[in-house]
């Protein structure tokens, strides 16, 4: 989720098909500029290398989210069912899920932080049995890290509370744009 | 740009598909949505949001505005 500004000039977006980094690409209406998906940063064209404000989002399962904020509004395509995208949580339901509930494979998941130069994957794996919120420090700002099981989801705030922008993704599209990402261990 | 995943990168012309706009709203209890279902959630001010995962896979982006600044949501 980014705040789609450049500066102070509102930009609209639409899907730009081809990729980079194995990751999607979107354009604005206003420059014609190519920005990637995962960092939020300009590619091509007159705004390249420009960035996004990422804006705190969680992904998480409606289940989790309405609970949480049951005044919640929800957007709807009037007309369209959408195309499924689950998740396959072993942690919920029974071990072996029905083939009708089969979902993507979360075990390659994680929380990506990408703070003051360092980038820090707190794999999902790691992270989804933990009781209480976990202490890391990422770019020299101490965090904790938030995990809801149930959910499938994680969000990281500061100190004070706040919610920071950080993204649930695959292991993989991370290290694509954060090579030198470091992965959380349990002493970080 | 890459045409698909894993490719090589390659000079494409590459098409845009433009994102409808103004997409309703509804309050929880309106929507048939399963507990499973993705949503990506944000909150502003005090009011809270919820995109269907399931309507981002189809445009990729949205260009919305919940608060009172425009966001473009993608996943």
């Amino acid at each position: 989720m980014y705040a789609a500004k450049a500066g102070e000039q509102e930009m609209v977006f639409d899907f730009a098909t081809g990729l980079i980094n194995d990751n999607l690409l979107f354009v604005d209406r206003e420059t014609k500029s190519i920005w990637s998906q995962l960092d939020g940063k300009a590619v091509i064209g007159e705004l390249a290398g420009e960035p996004l404000n990422a804006v705190p989002s969680l992904q998480t399962t409606w289940g989790y989210w309405k609970q949480t904020h049951p005044d919640t509004k929800v957007m709807t395509v009037p007309g369209h069912p959408g195309a499924d995208y689950l998740y396959h949580n072993p942690d919920v339901g029974s071990p072996r899920p029905q083939f009708a509930e089969f979902g993507h494979n979360p075990s390659q998941l994680g929380l990506g932080v990408a703070l003051n130069g360092e980038a820090v994957f707190f794999a999902w794996g790691k992270i989804r049995g933990a009781k209480k919120p976990i202490e890391a420090t990422v770019g020299g700002t101490a965090l904790r890290i938030f995990v809801d099981k149930a959910g499938i989801t994680a969000w990281a705030e500061t100190e004070s509370g706040e919610m920071i922008a950080a993204i649930m993704t695959y292991r993989k599209s991370w290290l694509a744009f954060y090579p030198e990402t470091q992965t959380y261990r349990a002493k970080h | 740009m890459q045409p698909m995943p894993g490719e090589d990168l390659a000079l494409i012309d590459a098409a845009v598909r433009q994102t409808p706009a103004n997409f309703p709203f509804l309050e929880a209890d309106q929507v048939k949505l399963r507990n499973r279902d993705l949503v990506l959630g944000i909150s502003q001010d005090g009011e809270h949001w919820a995109i269907p995962i399931r309507f981002l896979g189809l445009y990729e982006v949205l260009n919305l505005r919940l608060g009172k600044d425009p966001v473009a949501a993608t996943w």
